[in-house]
């Protein structure tokens, strides 16, 4: 069990930077997600984490020890594959004790490693099966036991649960973060899936072309997102993004003028995104709001609908319950919740306030 | 543009039933979705719609016309593979006119409507361009243009949004919508993702081991699910179906006592043909309300675990020997191990069979 | 699903981190332990081309009584090249190969689409028609020459057949007439290459992508549609490659040629190869020989050079 710090890591595939200066401190018993869309550099960090290939700078670091030139074995890091490469000749059993027996470790530590992992992961009953005859959540928490039975620094996934249907990866993702709780060991999960990396994890770090935008817990990573590019990713539906400018304390956009905690940093006339999340979105009589518009989309989703509304110039959407009344076609009125408002520099796209 | 009918359908594979008795009648410009988990028959049966799979014993008709036996080349339909199946090697245009071609439309038609399909699907700038250059986005509207520009009686698409990652979807359900109602085709959509279908589909058929569960529209679906699997599988995080023993005015959870729920007249009157009091009780995670432990009409339940996911808190509840989940909002965040009180909104409770899983009718009455 | 390595191309090479003079050394070293290796590959595959050069600029003959290597002391420079623009032996030989290629190359891409589309729809049997159709391939080619020399005689098996349909014995001599002759040995060339024609290309085929062919079949092309329109233009690059495959080859005729008719009657038959081995063992000119080698091995690189260019254009295009 460790710490695990990356200090300025970069990674370079010819011209392009798969990882690019990244900063991140995993903490000891911390269920940490790796957040990014394709493409981010999320298996490079944890390939380069694992010692499969070497940094082209920077250090990394496990438990204060600099490991940035060891072998994979040297930094005993544990690993649930994608695929989960579960060795298809063996039983599940032959599966799990597979890392232990490699290591040569006595008889009796092995059985009893085997028992307190199968009845954590309550897969005692299965464990003379092949993994052909298992199912897609069985083989997974085959895969993770196998992870498990070692005694690692930390224990690394890459979209462990990205190749089972829905409703099992609810489940599943629930199970590790239980699991997770009740065992104290670090776990670093890497996903594209936002939902799966903000409810498993407690804290989530965000990745942009190679780059560690965020490193946050997920609750404040959605509440107070960094920079607009986070804003965008997070969250679900994804939030409304609108040109704005500071008036005098308040934020003039297309919704009127919003008195946000933020708005008196902005000078006169300066020009800023204005983002919204769906839920700070209240439809309602067009003669009580600045923002009228026509509804051109209704997407009824069950406990809520998403409605969207277009007034020509701009268009948002909002949340309302599962059977609100609204009808395409329909003009409504759009008034903001200021709490649900966030502000980023037009250049950059840098948080203001 | 057809209505479709499906009469006792069925179609086997071996000793394997893949579609058992499938009665199911689109209307004309409806957009369907047939939703199920993997291996339920919803892809067989498409592909009988389609004509790609012979039936085993049934009907298929459109517009009232027989075309059980129809060919695939000659039935009409336009389908939309997962991955889209483009034709690679051509450029977008020789895509798109390739229906046309293929009928032996004269070369000025061809032109004239190819040029008036990428006009609608807003391709008209990447007309020569390789169809292998496309992006996603650009992919789904030649998949789409290149079966409607041939007039196709109906639509059929197989989980074309399956490939992609969650924030794409969402945006490419929205365009998928508005290409309908544009087109106004009737289409029929396969996927196993239930939202798709809820955001998508005037009307949901859901299967499940090869019979047709419920078909309906996705709010009463979603509001009144026909038994047990449609409950389940609708919605997300899923409803939480406990078992209940049935008392006076109520029901109590796992045999306690202690966790009595009182129900409405209305829904207890769903019970009144039940032999034994043991029964099904279902709710949805949203339609759970915190309160002060041991208020009036509450039960008591102990937090497992919270899930924070953007707007929503999903927390897991333990009560007696019953596990469920509640979905709250951001404001409401309970701490795991803590005792809380909650309310059920049993207006929208049900009660299911514990034997057959149907759900239990309430009786029609007048309300208030 | 998978994250891949490339980032996003507009971050391309934001470099700020410090090379690393670690991995750089490690690399260097790899490069110089393979570096035998190399150069053994490289000597082992030129070597017998640079002799061969070295054999065309001289008039060198193992009738000298000289060891190869001294073969400098009748050095010509280019003299034997020379002559191969006189030869009118050679220049037979060269066009008679021509022809044959241009006849059996195409007849043999011809039956092996043909075969391949069929096999692609589905054939009954088609497991035991598989193995049937591929065995001739297997055959020692000197081999299927002596079949094919046996089924060519005049008390053979081909003349009683065609007895059957004609009033008399039907007794052609086909392997004594000219033309007959050519006739035949590209029978047996067609009879034994078209398998490996038929391989590659139903093995193309196989690779087209069913979704694809089924979406064509959706929009109501019938199967030759479909083969002319989606499948042929996707096994582009096979074609090529099985085309190219067999000039190549039959460019190199000879051992059912040496059984068959051994280049009879007269020359009606003498391919390049049959020819160059009746100058290499009859007339022993080995250096000439040399010269023709490294003249007709220009030749092929330059035009299948030309070919490929060609072909990776397209692919771009």
């Amino acid at each position: 069990m460790a710490e695990i710090k990356l200090e300025n890591v970069s990674k370079r595939y010819g011209d392009v930077a798969a990882l690019d200066s990244a900063n991140l401190t995993i903490e000891d018993g911390s269920f940490t997600s790796v957040f990014g869309p394709p493409s981010s550099g999320k298996s490079v960090l944890l390939r380069v984490l694992l010692g499969l290939e070497p940094v082209d700078g920077g250090r990394i670091a496990i438990d204060g020890k600099d490991v940035t030139d060891a072998s994979p074995n040297e930094r005993n890091l544990s690993m649930v594959f994608q695929n989960l490469a579960l060795f298809p000749q063996l039983s599940a059993q032959e599966n799990i004790v597979f890392p232990l027996k490699r290591r040569a470790a006595r008889e009796e530590d092995i059985n009893a490693r085997l028992d307190q992992v199968s009845s954590v992961l309550s897969i005692a009953h299965i464990l003379h099966k092949k993994p052909a005859a298992l199912s897609g959540g069985e083989r997974q928490r085959v895969a993770i036991g196998r992870a498990l039975i070692r005694d690692a620094s930390a224990y690394m996934m890459d979209e462990p649960i990205a190749a089972l249907d829905a409703r099992l990866r609810d489940v599943m993702r629930v199970e590790l973060k239980r699991l997770q709780i009740e065992q104290g060991r670090t776990f670093i999960y890497v996903t594209h899936d936002c939902e799966e990396a903000m409810s498993v994890a407690d804290r989530m770090a965000i990745l942009e072309a190679g780059r560690i935008v965020q490193v946050g817990k997920p609750d404040d990573v959605y509440a107070r997102p960094a920079t607009l590019y986070v804003a965008k990713l997070v969250g679900s539906p994804g939030i409304n993004v609108l040109e704005g400018e500071g008036n005098d304390g308040s934020i003039a956009s297309v919704l009127g003028l919003v008195n946000g905690q933020t708005g008196e940093r902005l000078e006169r006339g300066q020009k800023v995104h204005v983002a919204l999340r769906p839920e700070a979105l209240q439809l309602g009589d067009p003669a009580d709001a600045k923002l009228k518009g026509q509804i051109s989309d209704v997407e009824r989703l069950g406990g809520f609908s998403v409605i969207t509304v277009n007034n020509g110039e701009a268009q948002v959407r909002a949340i309302a319950s599962g059977d609100a009344p609204h009808r395409i076609g329909e003009h409504v009125g759009v008034t903001v919740d200021p709490a649900g408002l966030h502000l980023f520099n037009i250049e950059d796209g840098a948080r203001i306030g | 543009m057809s209505s479709v009918r499906l009469e006792a359908t069925t179609k086997q594979f071996g000793d394997f039933k893949a579609v058992q008795s499938m009665d199911l009648s689109i209307e004309n410009g409806e957009f369907v979705a047939i939703l199920g988990p993997s291996g339920c028959g919803k892809s067989t049966t498409m592909n009988m719609i389609a004509g790609i799979e012979d039936v085993t014993s049934g009907t298929i008709r459109f517009d009232g016309r027989d075309v059980t036996s129809v060919p695939v080349q000659k039935r009409g339909v336009g389908f939309v593979f997962q991955n889209y199946a483009i034709f690679t090697h051509m450029s977008v245009r020789d895509n798109l006119a390739f229906g046309l071609e293929i009928q032996g439309a004269p070369k000025a038609e061809v032109d004239k409507r190819v040029d008036e399909m990428a006009q609608f699907m807003a391709l008209s700038h990447r007309l020569d361009a390789k169809s292998s250059a496309l992006s996603v986005n650009e992919l789904q509207k030649l998949a789409i243009g290149r079966s409607a520009i041939v007039e196709p009686s109906i639509f059929l698409l197989d989980e074309p949004l399956s490939n992609l990652d969650a924030a794409f979807r969402e945006k490419m359900r929205a365009e998928l919508r508005g290409l309908q109602r544009a087109l106004k085709q009737t289409m029929v959509y396969v996927t196993h993702d239930q939202i798709e279908a809820m955001g998508l589909a005037d009307r949901i058929a859901v299967m499940n081991h090869a019979v047709l569960q419920q078909f309906d529209t996705p709010d009463v679906i979603y509001a009144e699910p026909a038994n047990v699997f449609v409950a389940r599988f609708i919605g997300a995080p899923s409803m939480n179906i406990l078992h209940a023993r049935i008392g006076e005015g109520g029901v109590t959870l796992g045999g306690r006592d202690a966790d009595f729920i009182p129900l409405s007249d209305h829904l207890m009157s769903a019970a009144r043909d039940l032999r034994s009091p043991d029964v099904l009780f279902g709710f949805r995670p949203e339609n759970l309300a915190l309160t002060e432990p041991e208020s009036p009409g509450s039960f008591t339940a102990e937090v497992v675990l919270v899930e924070t996911v953007g707007r929503r808190n999903i927390v897991h509840l333990v009560s007696g020997m019953s596990n469920f989940l509640a979905v709250f909002g951001r404001g409401a965040a309970p701490r795991a191990g803590e005792a809380i009180g909650l309310l059920v909104d049993t207006d929208r409770a049900h009660l299911f069979d514990p034997e057959t899983e149907e759900r239990l009718m309430p009786m029609e009455m007048s309300h208030g | 699903m998978t994250d891949t390595a490339l980032p996003s191309e507009k971050h391309s090479g934001a470099a700020n981190a410090p090379a690393d003079g670690l991995a750089e050394s490690r690399q260097s070293l790899a490069k110089r332990l393979i570096l035998p290796t190399q150069i053994l590959l490289v000597f082992i595959v030129a070597f017998p081309l640079i002799m061969q050069i070295y054999i065309s600029l001289t008039w060198w003959t193992p009738l000298d009584g000289e060891p190869w290597y001294r073969a400098y002391q009748s050095w010509n420079w280019f003299d034997n090249y020379v002559e191969i623009f006189g030869d009118p032996g050679l220049h037979g030989a060269i066009w008679r190969t021509l022809l044959f290629v241009i006849i059996a190359v195409p007849i043999e891409f011809g039956l092996g689409l043909l075969l391949a589309a069929l096999f692609y729809e589905g054939v009954a049997a088609r497991p035991i028609f598989y193995s049937l159709i591929l065995m001739p391939m297997m055959i020692v080619p000197a081999v299927a020459g002596y079949i094919f020399f046996l089924i060519f005689q005049q008390t053979g098996p081909l003349n009683a057949f065609l007895g059957l349909f004609w009033e008399g014995a039907y007794d052609v001599n086909w392997l004594n007439d000219v033309n007959r002759a050519f006739f035949a040995v590209v029978v047996a060339d067609v009879w034994q290459w078209t398998p490996l024609m038929f391989l590659i290309l139903f093995a193309g085929l196989m690779s087209v992508p069913q979704d694809q062919m089924r979406a064509a079949t959706i929009l109501g092309a019938n199967w030759r549609q479909r083969f002319w329109r989606i499948a042929l233009p996707r096994i582009k690059a096979v074609i090529f490659i099985a085309l190219g495959l067999r000039v190549i080859e039959c460019f190199k005729i000879f051992d059912m040629l040496f059984v068959m008719t051994g280049g009879g009657p007269g020359v009606a038959t003498e391919s390049l190869s049959l020819y160059l081995y009746k100058q290499t063992f009859q007339s022993l000119e080995w250096s000439y020989v040399a010269a023709i080698g490294i003249t007709v091995l220009v030749v092929l690189s330059v035009i299948t050079a030309v070919i490929l260019a060609r072909t990776n254009k397209k692919e771009d295009a």
